[in-house]
Parts: structure tokens; sequence; C-alpha cells
């Protein structure tokens, strides 16, 4: 940054970092938030308008969440789905980018096809009616092949490899590599900044995967932690206008001490694949951007 | 362009018959090992939900020889899956739902469903079914589905804060002006003696939720008639200008939450069990009373150790009656595919389970010694422990216990309403045992209205009341907080009129008349 002793400029660098400082604070605080009320006593927690520190710190939450088979099954469900489907996804996603930035038979036909999909979408009950036809039903595989390629992320990929020189591939040629070594051995390791960013958008889609996991599986013991959690957090209540509301049943989640730390345990995994990416999603985002 | 057409047709054609042969290899699917399959979609208050081939599935395979295929969905999110499997054909043999709501007609209707009239006289528990509850399940005269039993004078019911009564030198109220005053009272005069001006009178929530109507004369159910002598809804009648004026009075004088029209009812329960609300809902049940989210006196008495609640009973309306509105009497229903038409063995076989499944055993019989109570709750020391003599499910009850695959059993139709006495039996917690009692005593000796409205299935007041409501709903709010006056009543009734509910009061009353049903009182004995 370009560094300047102007009054102006010191007030405006000023104001900028303390406004934008708040900003962030206002994202931090939900999580700060949750962290203080999962370690508070349900008591302390009702009598409180805003609970910010705890009097007691109690571990009755955690206990309660990590001593819940359901909870830590469907965790080990979530980040199984999230691994393999992100391999799969961005093996499938780079492959397809690849050949369609190369100059293939009928390449403009599929780009088209690509494209009218990211246009139109099937909607759920045909999209539910070939999950069902494919027989991927109630298979873990049915969060993973349908969404395997995103045709936002296949045509923004295209474009990073169309970006590559066209002289490496050459070369690889003349010393006899075939298309699939040119793929692995050099394109690839060429591509690691992107990788790390679709893998990452790809990631985090997966983890987060819910309703498709509500409507194609129908064994709860491969409910994805998002199911569960929903569960926890949220009141299971009637969807009935008249017996719900006045009359009817209702099964009360575990006190808000127990979501909130359920919450926490299901973001943490995720949240910390961001660093050890970082780096590399920075450059991936600056890649291209400057033509030498 | 012409190339990219024939390749994409014949694409399109290459998937379509694709899916065409896979359909076909579906279709034989039937018995396997010389056993009927039974496959079973229901939504489920179980937590964790039940899973297929634990346990209590396998259990039920035996007794039964069956292959039993269950699938079960938290009832939150049940309709959303319910709507898509419908919709894509995929229908198992038995579906489940909360209620004969507009899906459930719009279904009938269409064919889904098979008719049950000729199966249902055969087993001894459904004979026990009232008229009432077979109406509310039946399109034109066709029985549908079998309704699962719920205490029709259950339900959300308005407690107070007795020792806030005592405290004030007040009584308990008898109509909307003591009600005022108590409420008014209850939030000026610091019942709770902390110093602080931070009590609520009467609890309220976003969509006037629970609707204070200590009656039905106040409520929302079909009481009044017009002037043409035809049943109004609730919303428009003077017994709900009676209250939406007497709520507006609290308001002005401070006695309900400022925040009252935004808040959401699961957070007046915080406030509630916070000890900062005098007057609150809640419904007998087992446990109930004691949960957390929802009201819990072992949490009020940490906050408030001399908390004590009472039950309100109905006021005495106008016209010489008093009682609260009577519920339906069921809640869920199982259907039967209409693909089992020619299948009488299979629809006999499943209504025979759903039977036996539907035997209530009263509190005093549920012992370890009792085959059917043990097998049906899984066992026990499995599904189930008896500790001081009382049944208290294990963890793994839905694991175990081949009742968690059917329902929450409430109790029976053959036992009624008297079921609820069982509640304060069935409790673990001193506190639920304690609310029970106190709602129990006090909706024994109530008198009940049983509305006709819920007994006939008019399609205009399917596709038309839900949006009725939202808007009678929204302008009652807007008069409560004084953003409209209620001089503006009879302006409001007629805008009601006109968005539709002419023709859903028209509707619905000739649905009546045609079936010869009226509104009823059901005494307490």
């Amino acid at each position: 940054m370009l560094k300047s002793n102007k009054l102006s400029d010191k007030v405006f660098d000023y104001t900028n970092i303390i406004l934008l400082g708040l900003i962030a604070l206002t994202m931090l605080f939900p999580f700060y938030y949750m962290f203080a009320v999962s370690f508070a006593t349900y008591e302390e927690f009702v009598k409180t308008d805003l609970l910010l520190f705890p009097k007691t710190w109690v571990l009755d939450a955690y206990e309660y969440i990590l001593g819940s088979k359901e909870f830590i099954r469907s965790l080990g469900v979530t980040i199984y789905v999230t691994v393999v489907g992100t391999l799969v996804s961005l093996l499938l996603t780079a492959m397809m980018a690849y050949a369609l930035s190369r100059n293939i038979l009928g390449q403009k036909i599929y780009v088209f096809m690509v494209l009218f999909t990211f246009v139109f979408g099937a909607g759920m009950i045909p999209t539910y009616m070939v999950v069902q036809g494919t027989g991927l039903m109630d298979s873990l595989w049915a969060l993973i092949i349908p969404g395997a390629i995103s045709s936002f992320n296949l045509i923004v990929m295209r474009e990073f490899f169309i970006g590559l020189p066209i002289d490496l591939t050459e070369a690889a040629i003349i010393d006899g590599a075939n298309d699939l070594q040119i793929f692995s051995k050099i394109i690839l390791p060429l591509s690691k900044p992107a990788l790390a960013a679709f893998g990452l958008f790809y990631a985090v889609g997966i983890w987060n995967s819910y309703f498709t996991a509500l409507l194609y599986l129908s064994d709860p013991a491969k409910w994805t932690v998002q199911v569960v959690l929903r569960q926890l957090v949220i009141l299971n209540k009637s969807n009935l206008l008249d017996v719900g509301m006045q009359a009817g049943m209702d099964n009360p989640p575990p006190a808000e001490t127990v979501g909130m730390a359920a919450i926490l345990i299901a973001t943490i995994p995720i949240l910390i694949v961001y660093p050890f990416l970082q780096k590399h999603f920075a450059k991936g985002v600056m890649l291209g951007s400057v033509k030498e | 362009m012409k190339r990219f057409m024939s390749i994409a047709l014949s694409s399109v054609l290459l998937a379509g018959s694709l899916a065409a042969c896979s359909n076909n290899e579906k279709t034989s699917s039937g018995n396997k090992d010389g056993k009927m399959s039974i496959t079973w979609f229901d939504g489920s208050w179980e937590n964790p939900v039940p899973e297929p081939g634990n346990e209590a599935v396998k259990k039920l395979d035996e007794k039964f020889n069956i292959d039993f295929k269950p699938q079960y969905i938290p009832f939150d999110l049940y309709n959303d899956k319910l709507t898509v499997k419908m919709a894509s054909g995929d229908i198992p043999d038995v579906i489940g739902t909360e209620g004969a709501d507009t899906n459930y007609v719009k279904w009938a209707k269409q064919g889904a469903f098979l008719p049950l009239n000729d199966f249902v006289d055969k087993y001894e528990n459904f004979k026990a079914i009232p008229q009432s509850v077979w109406d509310a399940v039946s399109i034109d005269g066709k029985i549908y589905g079998i309704p699962l039993f719920f205490p029709a004078s259950g339900g959300k019911k308005p407690v107070i804060r007795q020792d806030w009564l005592d405290k004030l030198g007040l009584k308990m109220p008898t109509n909307y002006d003591e009600l005022e005053k108590v409420a008014i009272a209850f939030a000026t005069k610091d019942p709770d003696g902390n110093g602080k001006n931070d009590t609520v009178g009467l609890g309220l929530a976003k969509g006037i939720v629970y609707d204070p109507a200590y009656g039905a004369y106040w409520g929302n159910s079909w009481y009044h008639k017009n002037k043409d002598g035809q049943l109004i809804p609730g919303q428009i009648s003077e017994g709900s200008k009676e209250k939406i004026t007497a709520l507006n009075d609290i308001y002005k004088a401070g006695g309900i939450d400022k925040d009252w029209a935004v808040k959401e009812y699961n957070e007046v329960f915080k406030d509630f069990n916070a000890g900062k609300v005098g007057i609150w809902y809640e419904q007998p049940g087992t446990e109930k009373g004691a949960q957390p989210n929802n009201l819990d006196l072992a949490t009020l008495r940490k906050n408030a150790p001399e908390a004590k609640i009472a039950a309100i009973p109905a006021f005495q309306q106008p016209d010489g009656e008093s009682g609260y509105v009577f519920g339906s009497g069921y809640y869920r229903i199982w259907m039967l595919s209409a693909k089992l038409k020619n299948d009488t063995k299979k629809v006999e076989k499943i209504l025979e389970m759903m039977d036996y499944m539907a035997k209530y055993v009263p509190a005093a019989e549920q012992k370890a010694d009792n085959e059917y109570f043990d097998w049906t709750m899984g066992g026990e020391g499995k599904g189930y422990n008896i500790v001081d003599g009382q049944t208290e499910k294990t963890d793994d009850y839905s694991k175990y216990a081949p009742l968690a695959l059917f329902n929450e059993k409430l109790g029976g139709f053959a036992v009624g309403e008297k079921v609820m006495e069982d509640y304060e039996k069935q409790s673990k917690s001193p506190e639920a045992k304690e609310f029970n009692k106190i709602m129990y005593g006090m909706l024994s000796k109530s008198n009940f209205y049983i509305s006709p409205v819920g007994r006939i299935h008019s399609d205009v007041y399917n596709n038309k009341m839900a949006e009725l409501t939202e808007y009678a709903s929204n302008e009652l709010t807007k008069m409560i907080v004084g953003q409209r006056p209620i001089s503006d009543w009879d302006k409001y009734v007629n805008e009601f009129l006109d968005k539709g509910g002419k023709e859903v009061i028209d509707d619905v009353n000739s649905l009546i008349e045609e079936s010869k049903i009226e509104g009823e009182w059901k005494k307490a004995e």
C-alpha cells in the first residue's frame, strides 16, 4: 500500500479501519454469542436478556452433544461425503473444463449444453425422479453425483485453462506425452490455486447439503450433520395451522445452550479448512488478472 | 444448428428410454421370501428418528410375518418430502399425515388413497372412533384414512401466576374487564417484588399466538351466527371485537410486551420461565410443564422460587354458556395407497397391524408382566424401565419399541378424554405431575364446544381460509397496537367478507346444512 503523511489521508484510513472493523465485528458477534451461550447454564440463559459472559461456565451442552451418537455419526457422514464429494467434483469439473478448453469436435455444442443448465434447471420433482430412476436413492452418492459439476464452476475453470499458455501443451506433445499425461502432469499441477478455490466452493456446498439429504436418504443413519443439527436447534413443530398452534404436538429441542454448542461443533471443521486454503485462494483470485 | 438439434433430440430420447427401462423393473416389487412387504412413510416425533431395520422393525416382521419397510422424517420437515414423493408417483403402501389438510383432500379426490369403508368395522379399536372424527377424515362419505387418537379437550390452555394474584390481592379473572385489571396490575405493580418494572401481564406473540380467547365465544372457531343465521368465523364475530378491545386497553396500559407483534412464541415461553410473564399457555401431556423451550416449572422456580400456577377456567359467555373449544379429537391419519385396491390381503394385514398398535394400556396396567405392553414398548430394560412403579422410556426407546414406529400413544378412542388423568401418573418429574394435575382439574370441570366446521371438507375454505386468517390476524394486530382504530370494526368485517370471506361462509354453511350437523356443547360430567 502507498504511504502518505497527509492528514486527510490518515483520517480517511482510520475512518475506514474503524468502519470496516465494526462491520467485521457484527459478523463475528453471532459466533461469540453462540460461544458464550453454549457454556452457560440454561437458567442463566433464560434469565438474561443478552448473555455476553456467563457467570458460571459449564460443559453440560458439550457433554450432551458429544454423548449423542446420532450427532457424532452424522458428523462422520458429512466429513466423508464432503471429502469424497469434493474430490469427485473437482476431478470431473477439471476434466470436462480442460476438454472443453481445447478445440475438440462439438466443443461449442457441449459448452452450449452446459450453459443451458446454468440458466434453466429441471426442478425438484424431475430431479427426484432421475435420482430414483438411476438407483441412487438411499445412497450417499445421491448427495455427490447429481450436483457433481456446477456449471458455473465449470465455465470459470474452462476460462482458466484457456488462459494457460498453449506452448506448454505443445512442448509436452513433442516430448511424447498423451492427453492424459498432459492433463495430470502439466495442467493440474499448474492449476493448484484454481483447484483450491473451487475445492473450497464445492466443500462448503456439500458440507451444507441438507434438503437433498432429507429428500434422497430414507435411512436416518445416513443423514448429514445439517439435518441432525436442525432437529437440535429448531422446534420440531406441527405443520397444521389450528392443531399445531393451539392444540397440537410439538417436540421441543433440548435447551438453547445445547443448540448453540451443536452449531459450533458443526461449523468448526469446515471453518478450519479456510486458513489452509487461504494462500491458494488469494493466488487463485489474482491469477490471470494481470497480463505480462 | 441442425446437427445440434439432432444430437440434442437423440440424447433426450435416449434418456427417456433409459428411464422407462428402470421404471419397468421396479413394478415387480412384492413378496420377498414369500413374505408380504409393506412400505410405510410417515412423520415422527421420536428423537432419534427410528431407523429402518432396527430391533423394533424385526419384532414387527416376526409378529406379523411381513417384511416391514418403514421410513420416517421429523414432522416439521415431513410435508416437504411427502409432496415431492406424491408428485413423482413414488407412493408407499401407507402414508401418514398430521391432519385432513388441503393436500389430504386434494390427493384423496385425485384417487391416491384407498376408501376403507368396507374394512373398518371389523377392527375392535376402530369401532370406538366417534362419528365426528370419522366425518373429519371422510370425503363424500368415503373414509380415506385411519385417524389416531388425540384428546379433544387437550391443547394449549391459559395458565396464570397464582402467586402474583395472591401477592397483589387479586382474584382469578372471570371476564374481560377483570382480565384487563389483572393484566395491568401484573405489569405495573411489581408482582415479583424486585423493584424493577420488568414484568408483562399477558403473554402474547406474533400473529396473536396463543389466542387469548377464554371460551368459544371469543375464539376463532365458528360459533357466532350472522343475521341470516349463517355460522361465521370467529375472527369477525362480536366476541372477537370484545377481546380485541380488551387487548388494546391492556396494551395501552403497558400490560402486554411492547414488542409482542414481532416476537416468536418460543420467546414468550422463555420469558415465562424467567418469571416475567403473568398469563401464558401450555397443554397437558406426559412431561408437559417441565420441558425446556416449553413451559418449564422447574426453570421458573429456579428464577422465582415462590412461583405457583393455576389454570384459568373459561369465562361466562353472554349467551349463558361457558367453555373452551373442543379439538378435532384426532391427530395424525394413516392412508393406504389406492394401488392396493386388488390386494385385499395386504390391506387387511395393514389394518390388523394398525388396530393392534392402537390399543391403549392405562397407566395402572403398565407393567412388565403385561405382555402386550412389554412387547409394544420394546421390552423392559431395553425400550423402557419401570422406576418407582412408573414407565420410563430409555434413550434407545425408538430402536427397540415397535410402538415408536406407530404413534405417541396419547391414549385411545376406547378410553377417550379420561386418558388425561394418566398424564400425571406417566410424567417423571414432580413439576410435570403438578402441572398436569392442575390442568386436568380445570379441564375435567369445563364444558366444550364442538365446531361443525372440522367435520366437513370445503374446497373454498381450504383455498381461501389461510389467506383470510392471515389478513384478519394482521388487521387485528394493528387494532391491538392502536394503528387502526377499533371504530373501524365494521369496515374490517366488510373487507374480510369481500376478500372471499363471504364465499367461504356460504360454502361452509351449505355443506353443514347438507350433512345435517350442528355446533354442539359437550357438558362436563
